[in-house]
Parts: structure tokens; C-alpha cells; sequence
């Protein structure tokens, strides 16, 4: 067993709020640099680009990991990520069959450019991506389980777009893998979260949007056999000795 | 004024009859649930159109008696049995959460600011 570290949640040139700088091949350079060991790609409401970082990052030692930030019908973002690109693209789907048909204004809110390895646009997404779903947060955690996945409530510390926030808690019951704390917490911001979280698995993630905001700093430490979907499942879970440090450590 | 008018007035769809003949005076409207639990009025009457069962923890801890779905949402099972065992009113309108607050001040009823 030895420790990886992991931002699992990176948004790319899909996302219509995200720079144009987040690239495929320039998110894996710039994870290597920040000696990150394990990224996931989670664009709002799409998985269409994880196959480009995953190529790009061939070779790189660098491990990525398919993903997608839902919007629920409550304006609640969901982190769910996939054993691979299929069943991401499985998960997507269903998400796209409960957006609704707003069309995307690109001057106002942004490009969603599907991109290769190499960044060359494929095609452009038509309808905006950043809307709630027709499903709610957690109808959405029960199909992502369904398609193989784990997810994550993210940011949930932020005053929008976190479970915490709209639902003002969450219910012991509630089959979610692990919570997402935002990577610009001080320690002792993130201990009071943890407080709150009562028991909960904790991951930090970076949230990136542009390459700057990825950061060895606002990633978490996954104590793993390997670098893969699987292990970092189970550590969520915290079975078989797999698990997440806490990462204001 | 008692619940059971407010809704007979509003000719609503009741889901849970509890506790209808108590005494409300003022409202509060929104979605966000953290933020309900930070600014209602208690005892006040809750317009929402948000109807995951963590409503009734809310209405619970702000002594919040009558909460109106606006909109035609419906509550969902989980939360019309919270709302039943915790003996708050639950009931649904299909007028938008603004025309329901503007008859509830018609009514008399008032925001916090005026309480």
C-alpha cells in the first residue's frame, strides 16, 4: 500500500465556465508538475472529454479517471465517477435525457468544445450543460451507483450548488461514497466541516477551472495498492485497509 | 389566523391535517434550505417549492406548523410521512410560490421584518 495523490474533480474545455486553457494534454502536464498522481475529469452534466485526457495522459504516469459533475434538479452538484469511459458515457446518457433543451449562448455562457488528445475540436455541445437535471440529487446518487459508479456530494461547504446548502443537511441514510470539501478551506474551517460531515469520508478537490487552480495543495492523499477507479472506491469506503488521509493534515 | 382558514381560503390540497386549528401570524418564503434555517420567523407558515423529506427536519427545528408546496409540486412518501409524525401541516397549491405569499398577506399575514 503506498499514497497517491488524487484531484477528482478537474473540469475541461467542455464545461462552459471553465478557461480555454484547460486542455487535455495541458491538464496532465500541468497534474504532473503538481506531482498529482490521480486526476479525475468532471465536466457539468458530461463525460465527453475523459477519453481525450485518458489518451493524453498515455504514458505520462498519470492515472485518469472518468467522471461527470451533475446539477440535480435542485441545483445540487454531484461528483460521480466511473470505472471507465463506457459506463461513464452510459451515465451521461441518462443525464442528458433529463436535461432540458435550453440552447447554450457561447458570448454569455461559455464554449463546451468536445476535444481529442491533441485539443482539436471535434464538436461543439449545442444545448447548455450547466442546468439541473429533471432528477434530484438523490435520484442521482442511486443511478450512478446503477452504471458501476461512486459518487461524491461536492463543495459541500459553499453557499450554492452543495447538498448542504439547499437541503441544509445530510440524512445518516443517504448511500453517498464520500463528501468534498473545497481546496481553499483553512485547517480549521475543514475541521468544523469535519464535524459536520459526522463520520463521513472527506476528499479535498481543486474544482479547477483553469490550470492555475490545479494544485498539489488542494488534493487529497489516497493510501491505495494501485491507481485506479476500483481502489479508490473501496478506500472511499474505507474497506480492505484502503483509505483517504485527511488532507489538512 | 388558524391554519385550517389560511387553507380552506387557499382551497389547497392538505397531505397532513395535523394541528390545523393553531394560530399563525407571520410567513416565510424560499428553497434553500440552509437558509430557512437560519432566517424563519418560528411558528411561521413555510411557501417552498422544495419537497425532499429534509423539509420537515427544517419545519421541525423552526417550529414551523403549516408548510405550502407552490407551483403544483407535490410532497414526495418520505416527506408526508415526516411531516405526519412530526405533526406539522403539509399541503400543495398550484398557485407560484409569488401569487400564494400575496395571498397570504392579503390574509394578514407578515414577514419577519413586521412581526
Amino acid at each position: 500500500m503506498r499514497r497517491y495523490r488524487a484531484d477528482l474533480h478537474v473540469h475541461t474545455v467542455l464545461s462552459p465556465c471553465a478557461e480555454l486553457d484547460m486542455g487535455a494534454f495541458d491538464i496532465v502536464s500541468r497534474c504532473r508538475r503538481e506531482r498529482i498522481d490521480i486526476v479525475a475529469v468532471t465536466d457539468h452534466n458530461a463525460a465527453k472529454n475523459c477519453k481525450a485526457v485518458k489518451e493524453a495522459a498515455k504514458e505520462s504516469g498519470l492515472e485518469v479517471i472518468c467522471g461527470l459533475e451533475v446539477q440535480s434538479s435542485e441545483d445540487i452538484h454531484v461528483i460521480c465517477l466511473f470505472p471507465d469511459c463506457d459506463a461513464a458515457t452510459a451515465f451521461e446518457n441518462w443525464v442528458w435525457s433529463l436535461l432540458p433543451p435550453v440552447k447554450n449562448r457561447p458570448e454569455s455562457f461559455g464554449y463546451q468544445l468536445v476535444i481529442d488528445k491533441d485539443n482539436n475540436i471535434i464538436e461543439e455541445v449545442p444545448f447548455l450543460l450547466v442546468q439541473g437535471i429533471d432528477a434530484t440529487a438523490d435520484e442521482t446518487i442511486v443511478q450512478a451507483h446503477k452504471n458501476g459508479g461512486v459518487a461524491v456530494l461536492a463543495h459541500i461547504d459553499r453557499p450554492v450548488y452543495s447538498y448542504v446548502a439547499v437541503l441544509g443537511l445530510i440524512p445518516g441514510n443517504l448511500r453517498v461514497d464520500a463528501v468534498e470539501l473545497s481546496g481553499r478551506l483553512t485547517k480549521k474551517e475543514a475541521f468544523l466541516w469535519r464535524e459536520k460531515a459526522a463520520g463521513r469520508t472527506i476528499i479535498r478537490s481543486s474544482d479547477a477551472h483553469r490550470l492555475d487552480d490545479i494544485d498539489r495543495g488542494k488534493t487529497t492523499c489516497f493510501l491505495l495498492e494501485r491507481p485506479c477507479f476500483e481502489e479508490i472506491a473501496m478506500a472511499l469506503r474505507n474497506e480492505a485497509g484502503r483509505r483517504v488521509l485527511w488532507p489538512w493534515e | 389566523m388558524k391554519i385550517s382558514e389560511i387553507l380552506r381560503q387557499l382551497g389547497a390540497t392538505v397531505h397532513v391535517t395535523a394541528g390545523l386549528d393553531r394560530d399563525v401570524e407571520v410567513g416565510v418564503v424560499g428553497d434553500l434550505l440552509s437558509f430557512i434555517m437560519g432566517s424563519a420567523p418560528e411558528g411561521a407558515v413555510w411557501v417552498t417549492i422544495q419537497n425532499h423529506v429534509n423539509v420537515a427536519a427544517v419545519a421541525v427545528l423552526k417550529e414551523i406548523p403549516l408548510v405550502l408546496l407552490a407551483s403544483g409540486r407535490t410532497p414526495s412518501p418520505e416527506l408526508e410521512d415526516h411531516c405526519a409524525r412530526e405533526s406539522i401541516a403539509l399541503a400543495s397549491t398550484g398557485l407560484d410560490a409569488f401569487e400564494l405569499c400575496g395571498r397570504l398577506y392579503e390574509m394578514g399575514l407578515c414577514g419577519s421584518r413586521r412581526s
